[in-house]
């Protein structure tokens, strides 16, 4: 096989980890406006990990502000930080969402239809990392919910991060 | 972003690839679908002297949401194997059966990675949407990272976007 440069996504998971937290996972995500030529952002907003319940965490979202067909790219890195053994078949779920208002609490039914979606499931070891980076568009104005969420850890509680974006 | 000095991430990689080849066979079903029309590769082993496989072409519109799910399964390992990546990618490339991976940058469409210890029997699956605006060549593939020298393994397939 052709040596090559390695892409993002792998350098970030080689990446050594960041000092421990009392949190169980830790979230970078992001939603960025690109040149479409480059991918080199241009605009962009972040969020890290919160925490479920109560329902819609216990943090603000950031807001993102940008237009129809406009060149986008969502990307993210989750470390687990749970430092007692692995915890088997863990989902990691993405989604773009339209939802009723800024900041709604609970997330709307996904089965409606989504701008774009994705889902891992994996055996979870401690310091097992997952990461994303999707290009894509929103073709209607509104108001839309950009959330990263853990399922199935077998805890009281599941981590999420969650942008909303306001399309013109 | 942060950013990660090119020799330290050269090391990072050398140290992956270097690990004892345990011989960990790993088995993979990659589906790509939008609408009615779907193909399906499965596992092929990475690595000098493998023969490039043929891979299944599937063609689709311009702007036609596209789901994209696999599952990859350790179907047999001497003994686990520790932090292998799990990368999968959808980038654009000049023309179908390209042997050269094309370069990943920050052009790509969907890049994916996720970390996990195999041992025989262990298996992560995934799924995702994406759409592919421009017209072209695109490969989508899925791929192990740090298996160990001769247990690398892809699934690999070539999209045609009218």
């Amino acid at each position: 096989m052709r040596r090559r440069w390695l892409p993002l996504i792998v350098l970030a998971l080689c990446w050594a980890a960041a000092p421990a937290r009392a949190e169980h996972a830790d979230i970078d995500l992001r939603v960025m406006r690109v040149d479409s030529a480059t991918g080199e952002s241009l605009a962009e907003a972040s969020a890290s990990a919160d925490t479920e319940p109560p329902q819609g965490g216990l943090h603000p979202r950031p807001l993102f502000k940008t237009r129809i067909n406009q060149p986008l790219v969502l990307q993210f890195f989750l470390t687990n930080r749970y430092p007692h053994g692995e915890k088997p078949a863990v989902r990691v779920r993405y989604f773009i969402v339209r939802e009723a208002k800024i900041g709604q609490k609970n997330v709307p039914d996904l089965s409606q239809g989504t701008v774009t979606a994705g889902c891992f499931t994996l055996n979870m070891k401690p310091h097992a990392r997952v990461g994303s980076r999707v290009a894509f568009t929103i073709k209607k104005p509104g108001l839309y919910l950009l959330r990263v969420q853990t399922e199935n850890t077998d805890s009281d509680h599941e981590h999420f991060s969650a942008i909303d974006l306001e399309v013109k | 972003m942060r950013r990660v000095p090119a020799l330290l991430v050269c090391v990072l990689a050398a140290l992956l690839s270097a690990k004892p080849a345990w011989g960990a066979d790993f088995a993979i079903d990659l589906k790509v679908k939008t609408g009615k029309a779907a193909q399906i590769a499965h596992a092929h082993k990475a690595g000098i002297g493998s023969k490039p496989e043929r891979r299944p072409v599937l063609e689709i519109k311009a702007g036609q949401r596209v789901h994209a799910q696999w599952q990859l399964r350790c179907s047999a390992a001497a003994q686990p194997v520790k932090d292998v990546l799990i990368h999968f990618f959808v980038v654009r490339e000049k023309k179908t059966g390209q042997a050269a991976l094309p370069r990943l940058d920050k052009t790509v469409t969907v890049e994916s990675a996720l970390s996990m210890d195999f041992k025989a029997g262990a298996k992560t699956d995934g799924e995702l949407d994406f759409v592919l605006d421009k017209a072209g060549v695109y490969l989508v593939r899925l791929e192990t990272r740090g298996a160990g020298a001769g247990s690398e393994t892809y699934a690999a397939l070539d999209v045609i976007v009218h």
